[in-house]
């Protein structure tokens, strides 16, 4: 993944994540997270509207950055990214460890009861890095191969 | 309880705005804005993905919040409004206005002209109000109507962490 990006997604812990209801309706809330490269964990409750939305269309939006102290130096990243629930307890555990490192008012906490809140995986395939130390309104657009992609490719590949 | 979204939107000043592209995905990005009461003013390049999804779908998501120290402590919005552009000069003008006394640093920057800017602004139809004092996962939802604003009762999802989540050391 762009360096920038990463270094934005690293270093943050919050994101605002867009999904579609099924009516159209755009839906916007916060969540915490933790990254690993372009891959974003999060818990959402089971029974929030966000969940439904996602179950409906994987597809969500992702804004990562904060307000700098001078417009110049504004850095933010968005990604289209397929999420996903996380439904092997291996990985779930995985992904839980990441979001302590990430949050360590969670340290201590048991992992919610996923018959409650469903540990979730966004993979980003489109990424905009916003720079603007790179030049005001500066902007770089990358598109991430999925993992159904470059398995495509890899067995393009093979054969 | 409008009050307190007032409250929430006067203390912050950058928020998320969602729309839908025409390929019915979400874009989520993030914008500076000013407030009147609840109508939100924000300016985006009318060259922008956003704009064009907006002219063909005005309905958007706001959020407004920010990281925290204390999860108790947590107060945000998240909004669902419907965004057109201000085409009046005289309100174009009041929300640049506001826009640059909520943005000093703006003022460093070219005003933002009208062959290249759009001033927009979103009204509110739901708001969704968090306020974790109340108890984790604590939300009030508002529905604003021209009849006035209604409030259904508060929506409580902690989770299961009840009140044992700690503030970050």
């Amino acid at each position: 993944m762009d360096e920038t990006a990463t270094q934005i997604f690293s270093s943050h812990r919050i994101m605002a994540i867009s999904t579609v209801r099924p009516d159209g309706w755009p839906q916007t809330t916060l969540v915490g997270y933790a990254n690993d490269g372009p891959i974003v964990y999060f818990l959402i409750f089971r029974a929030s509207q966000k969940f439904a939305n996602i179950a409906n269309d994987n597809r969500v939006s992702l804004a990562v950055g904060d307000e700098p102290p001078d417009i110049r130096l504004a850095q933010a990243v968005y990604a289209g990214a397929r999420a996903s629930e996380i439904t092997d307890p291996a990985a779930r555990e995985r992904a839980w460890q990441l979001l302590k490192q990430r949050h360590p008012n969670l340290v201590g906490t048991p992992m919610p009861d996923p018959s409650a809140a469903a540990m979730m995986q966004a993979e980003c395939e489109h990424l905009c890095v916003l720079d603007y130390t790179k030049g005001l309104g500066h902007t770089d657009a990358l598109n991430l191969p999925s993992e159904r992609e470059s398995n495509q490719r890899l067995e393009e590949v093979e054969r | 309880m409008k009050g307190k979204a007032i409250d929430i939107l006067d203390q912050n000043r950058l928020m998320a705005v969602a729309t839908v592209r025409p390929d019915g995905w979400p874009q989520c990005t993030m914008v500076g804005y000013a407030n009147e009461d609840i109508l939100i003013y924000f300016i985006i390049s009318r060259r922008s993905q956003k704009f064009a999804n907006i002219a063909k779908d005005d309905r958007v998501s706001l959020v407004v919040g920010r990281d925290f120290h204390d999860p108790s402590a947590i107060k945000a919005l998240s909004i669902a409004a419907r965004a057109s552009e201000v085409r009046d000069g005289k309100q174009r003008a009041r929300a640049v206005k506001l826009l640059l006394e909520r943005h000093p640093g703006l003022r460093k920057l070219d005003p933002p002209g009208d062959d290249h800017s759009a001033v927009m602004r979103a009204n509110p139809e739901i708001i969704t109000i968090l306020d974790y004092s109340k108890g984790f996962g604590h939300a009030d939802v508002l529905t604003v109507s021209p009849g006035g604003v209604e409030m259904t009762p508060a929506r409580d999802d902690d989770w299961g962490f009840g009140s044992v989540l700690k503030p970050v050391s």
